[in-house]
C-alpha cells in the first residue's frame, strides 16, 4: 500500500521514496542491580589506643587463656563451642597473595602462611589433625577492603589476610596477638645479582623519572604520597591499583619502575617475576600482622591467643614460617606476644 | 534614495516557470500556423522522445535498483561476517577464561578451541577487509592489532597459571579489558555502520524504482494523446502501429513495475526476516559468550568479583533481549533460559561452596552453555544463508529487464514512427 502511494507521489511530484523496511539496531540493555549494600554496623570504639604504634609495635591484645582447652571441653556457650557446633570455622582469606593465601592450581586448595595459622585454630576447636583441618575451614575469599566489614557483618569468624593491626582498626574489631612482623619495602628490577635498580625508597624518590605502583587505599599509598610531596616530586609518579597483582603486570610491562607494599606481599610478587625482581631497602613503615575477630568475642580472641602462644612454644610457628617464607624472606624473629590488654 | 528593484523580478516570469511559459507560447504559435504534415512531424518527434526517454531512464532506474540491491546484499553479508568475527573473539575470550579456571590438563582441549577461534579471527579479518570500504578495512586493521596484544596477554596469563602464580588472573583481566573496552566497541560500531549501509542501499533501491513507472506513464500518456488526436483528425478509429507501440510500452510498464516490485519486496522481506533474525541470533550468541566469560570470571576473581557479577547480568540480559523467535518453537530462547538458570545457580553456589561451583561451571553449566551457543549459532548460519540467498534472488532478472525495457522502448518508438509515417505518406 505504502509502495503504491509512493509510486503515485513519485509520478505526481517527481520525488523518490525510501524503503519502508529498515534493519533495526539493538536496543540498549542494563544489568539488573545485584550489588548488596555494604554493612554499616557501628561498633563502640575502644576508649584509648594501647601499645606503641608510633614505633611500629602492635597494640596489645586480650590475655591468652592459660592453656588451650581440649576440643571436647570447650566452655558451653562460648564462641568456640558455637563454631564447633556449626562444624566449620568461617575464615576470611586472600586467594591471590602468594605465600600467604593463594590457590594451588594442582590441588585446588588455598594455601599459605595465613591459611596454616587458621588450620591451627581449626585443629584446636575441632580436635582434628593438620591434614584434616582444611576440611573444617569455610573459606571466604575477600579483597583487602572487605576484611573488616565482613567480620562486622558476621559473615566470618576470623580473618587471616596479611592484616596490619593498629589502633584505628582496634576501634572497630578485635585482634589476636601479633603473629608476623612485616614492613613496607620496594620491589624493583634486579640489575645485577642482589643489586636493584634502586637501593631504597629515598634513592627511588630522588630519580625524577621513576614511577611506583601501590595498592589503592592502603598505607603504602599514604606513605609514598607523603614522601613524594615532602620531596616536591610529581604525585603522578605514584599509580594506585585496586589489585596488587595489577601492579605486578604494570611492573612486568615496564610501565612502573617499582612496587611499594608489605615485604611479605612483595616476596610473593618477586617469586612470580623470577628472576627479574628484588625486594630492597629498609622498612619504611612497620606492619604487625594479627588475626582479626569480631569485637564482642573476647573469649575467642583469648582462645586464639592461647593457640598462637602454643605455636610459639612448640616450634609450630617456626615450622610454618620455614615452610612458606624462609626461602624468600630469610630469618625472621618471632614477634612478641603482647596480651595485656585490659578485659572489657 | 530609492530602492533598486532586482532585475527581472517585476512584470516578467523568471526561472523555470518563465521557460515553460515561453515553450508553451512557442508551441502554440507553431501549432496555430502549421499544417497537418507539420503537426504529424511534431508528433513523431514527441513520441520518439517520450519512448526513448522511457527506454533510457527506465533501464537506468532498473540498473540503479539492481546496483542498490547488490550493495544491500554486500553490506548484509559484511554485517554477518563482522558479527562472526566478534563472536569468534568473544568465544576465544570465554574459552581463555574457562581454560584458566579448569587449569592443568583439563585446559588442553579448551586451549585448542581457543587457538582455533583466534586463528579464525585472523583469517576472517583479512577476508572481510578485502573488498570492504577503507573505513571498515581500517577498523579491522585496528582489531587485528588488538587481537595480537590480547593473545599475548592470554599467553602470559596461562603461563603464570600453569606455575600457580596469581598474577595470571591479572593478565587475564587485562586481556579481557582489551576485548571488552577496545575490540567489542569497534565491532559494534562497524556493525552499526553496516546496518546503516544496508538501510541506505534499500532506500536507494526503493527510490530508483520510481523511474520506470514515471517515464513509462509519461510515454503511455503521450502515445494515448497522439493516438486520440490522430483518430479525431483522420476519422479512423485505430492506428495499429501506434496502438502496438502503446501496447509495448504498457506491457513494459506492467512487467517492469511488477519485476521491480518483486525485487524490492524480496530484499525488504530478506531484511525484515532472515537478516534481522540472523543479526539477532549473532547478537544473542556474542552476548552468551560474554556471559560465559563473566560466569567463569566470577569464580576466578573469587571474593572480589562484583564487577564480573554485574557484567554477567548485563551480558545475559543482553542475550535475552536480543532473542527473536521466528516460530512458536524457539531453541535460541530455550537455550538462553536454560543457560541463564545454570550460570546463576553456579554463581549462587560459589558463595557457599566454591569447589562445587567450579565443578558445576566446568561441567553442567558448560554443557548448557554450549547447547545455547550452538542453537544461536545454527540460527545465525541458517538465517544468514537464507538472507544471502534472498538478496541474490532479489536482483534476479533485473539485468534482463534492463535490456528488455531499453530494446522494447526502441521498438515502441519505431512502431509509433511507422504509425505516424503512414498518415504522413497520405499527404505526399
Amino acid at each position: 500500500m505504502n509502495r503504491v502511494a509512493c509510486l503515485v507521489a513519485a509520478g505526481l511530484l517527481l520525488v523518490g521514496c525510501g524503503s519502508d523496511v529498515q534493519l533495526a539496531s539493538p536496543a540498549p540493555v542494563t544489568a539488573a542491580p545485584t550489588t548488596a549494600a555494604a554493612p554499616t554496623t557501628s561498633i563502640a570504639p575502644e576508649a584509648t589506643c594501647l601499645g606503641d604504634e608510633a614505633v611500629g609495635r602492635a597494640p596489645q591484645s586480650y590475655p591468652a587463656l592459660e592453656s588451650v582447652p581440649a576440643a571436647t571441653e570447650l566452655p558451653a556457650g562460648s564462641t568456640m563451642a558455637a563454631i564447633r557446633e556449626r562444624g566449620a570455622l568461617r575464615v576470611g582469606v586472600s586467594s591471590d597473595t602468594l605465600l600467604f593465601g593463594s590457590r594451588n592450581p594442582s590441588s585446588g586448595e588455598i594455601e599459605g602462611f595465613d591459611i596454616d595459622m587458621l588450620k591451627q585454630v581449626a585443629m584446636a576447636i575441632f580436635g582434628v589433625s593438620e591434614e584434616e583441618s582444611y576440611d573444617y575451614l569455610e573459606l571466604v575469599v575477600m579483597p583487602y577492603s572487605q576484611r573488616i566489614s565482613k567480620l562486622l557483618a558476621d559473615e566470618v569468624d576470623i580473618v587471616a589476610h596479611t592484616m596490619t593491626v593498629n589502633c584505628a582498626r582496634w576501634t572497630r574489631i578485635a585482634f589476636s596477638t601479633e603473629y608476623y612482623h612485616a614492613g613496607q619495602r620496594l620491589l624493583v628490577r634486579e640489575v645485577s645479582p642482589e643489586v636493584g635498580e634502586f637501593a631504597s625508597l629515598e634513592e627511588f624518590i630522588s630519580d625524577a623519572d621513576a614511577t611506583v605502583c601501590v595498592p589503592a587505599d592502603g598505607t603504602s599509598e599514604e606513605e609514598i604520597g607523603a614522601r613524594l610531596v615532602e620531596a616536591g616530586a610529581d604525585s603522578k609518579r605514584m599509580q594506585a591499583e585496586t589489585e596488587i597483582s595489577d601492579c605486578l603486570v604494570l611492573f612486568q610491562q615496564g610501565k612502573v619502575a617499582a612496587i611499594a607494599s608489605d615485604d611479605t606481599v612483595l616476596a610473593g610478587l618477586a617469586i612470580q617475576d623470577d628472576p627479574n625482581a628484588i625486594v630492597v631497602g629498609p622498612f619504611f613503615s612497620e606492619e604487625p600482622y594479627a588475626l582479626g575477630m569480631q569485637p564482642g568475642q573476647v573469649d575467642f580472641v583469648q582462645f586464639v591467643n592461647a593457640v598462637l602462644a602454643g605455636m610459639r612454644e612448640d616450634g609450630t610457628w617456626q615450622a610454618i614460617y620455614d615452610r612458606w617464607l624462609f626461602g624468600t624472606l630469610g630469618e625472621a624473629k618471632l614477634p612478641d606476644a603482647r596480651d595485656d590488654r585490659p578485659m572489657p | 534614495m530609492t530602492a533598486t528593484q532586482p532585475s527581472g523580478s517585476v512584470g516578467q516570469p523568471g526561472g523555470a516557470a518563465g521557460l515553460l511559459a515561453a515553450a508553451v507560447k512557442w508551441l502554440r504559435s507553431r501549432l496555430a500556423g502549421n499544417t497537418t504534415p507539420s503537426l504529424l512531424r511534431l508528433a513523431m518527434v514527441v513520441t520518439t522522445a517520450l519512448t526513448v526517454l522511457f527506454g533510457v531512464f527506465g533501464a537506468l532506474g532498473v540498473s540503479r535498483r539492481e546496483a542498490a540491491l547488490a550493495d544491500a546484499r554486500v553490506a548484509a553479508e559484511q554485517l554477518l561476517a563482522v558479527q562472526e568475527l566478534r563472536v569468534n573473539l568473544v568465544h576465544a575470550d570465554a574459552l581463555a577464561s574457562e581454560a584458566y579456571l579448569a587449569g592443568g590438563e583439563a585446559s588442553g582441549s579448551l586451549r585448542t578451541e581457543y587457538e582455533a577461534e583466534i586463528a579464525a579471527v585472523g583469517v576472517g579479518v583479512a577476508a572481510v577487509s578485502n573488498g570492504s570500504s577503507p573505513a571498515v578495512a581500517s577498523a579491522l586493521g585496528e582489531v587485528a592489532q588488538q587481537v595480537a596484544r590480547y593473545a599475548g596477554l592470554v599467553e602470559q596469563a596461562q603461563a603464570n597459571n600453569r606455575q600457580g602464580f596469581p598474577v595470571g588472573a591479572a593478565f587475564l583481566r587485562q586481556a579481557n579489558t582489551v576485548v571488552t573496552t577496545e575490540s567489542v566497541p569497534l565491532f559494534t560500531g562497524l556493525e552499526q555502520t553496516l546496518r546503516g549501509q544496508v538501510n541506505s542501499a534499500l532506500d536507494r533501491a526503493s527510490r530508483a524504482g520510481a523511474w520506470l513507472p514515471l517515464f513509462g506513464a509519461a510515454a503511455l500518456a503521450g502515445l494515448a494523446v497522439i493516438g486520440a488526436w490522430l483518430s479525431v483528425r483522420f476519422r479512423r478509429l485505430l492506428n495499429i502501429p501506434l496502438a502496438l507501440a502503446s501496447g509495448v510500452v504498457a506491457v513494459l510498464l506492467i512487467v517492469g513495475y511488477s519485476m521491480q516490485a518483486d525485487a524490492i519486496t524480496t530484499a525488504q522481506d530478506a531484511t525484515a526476516g532472515p537478516l534481522t533474525l540472523a543479526d539477532s541470533a549473532a547478537q544473542v550468541r556474542a552476548a552468551e559468550f560474554a556471559a560465559r566469560r563473566e560466569e567463569t570470571a566470577v569464580l576466578i576473581y573469587r571474593g572480589n568479583n562484583q564487577a564480573q557479577r554485574d557484567a554477567f547480568a548485563l551480558a545475559i540480559n543482553t542475550a535475552a533481549a536480543a532473542v527473536r523467535c521466528p516460530a512458536t518453537e524457539c531453541p535460541v530462547q530455550a537455550g538462553v533460559t536454560r543457560y541463564r538458570a545454570a550460570a546463576e545457580s553456579v554463581i549462587e553456589l560459589s558463595e557457599r561452596d566454591w569447589d562445587a561451583a567450579r565443578e558445576a561451571s566446568l561441567n553442567s553449566s558448560s554443557a548448557d552453555f554450549r547447547a545455547a551457543a550452538d542453537a544461536a549459532g545454527r540460527e545465525t548460519t541458517e538465517q544468514g544463508a537464507a538472507a544471502s540467498a534472498a538478496f541474490a534472488d532479489s536482483a534476479d532478472g533485473l539485468g534482463t529487464l534492463r535490456v528488455v525495457v531499453f530494446a522494447g522502448a526502441l521498438v515502441a518508438a519505431a512502431l509509433a514512427l511507422a504509425g505516424l509515417g503512414q498518415r504522413l505518406k497520405e499527404y505526399r
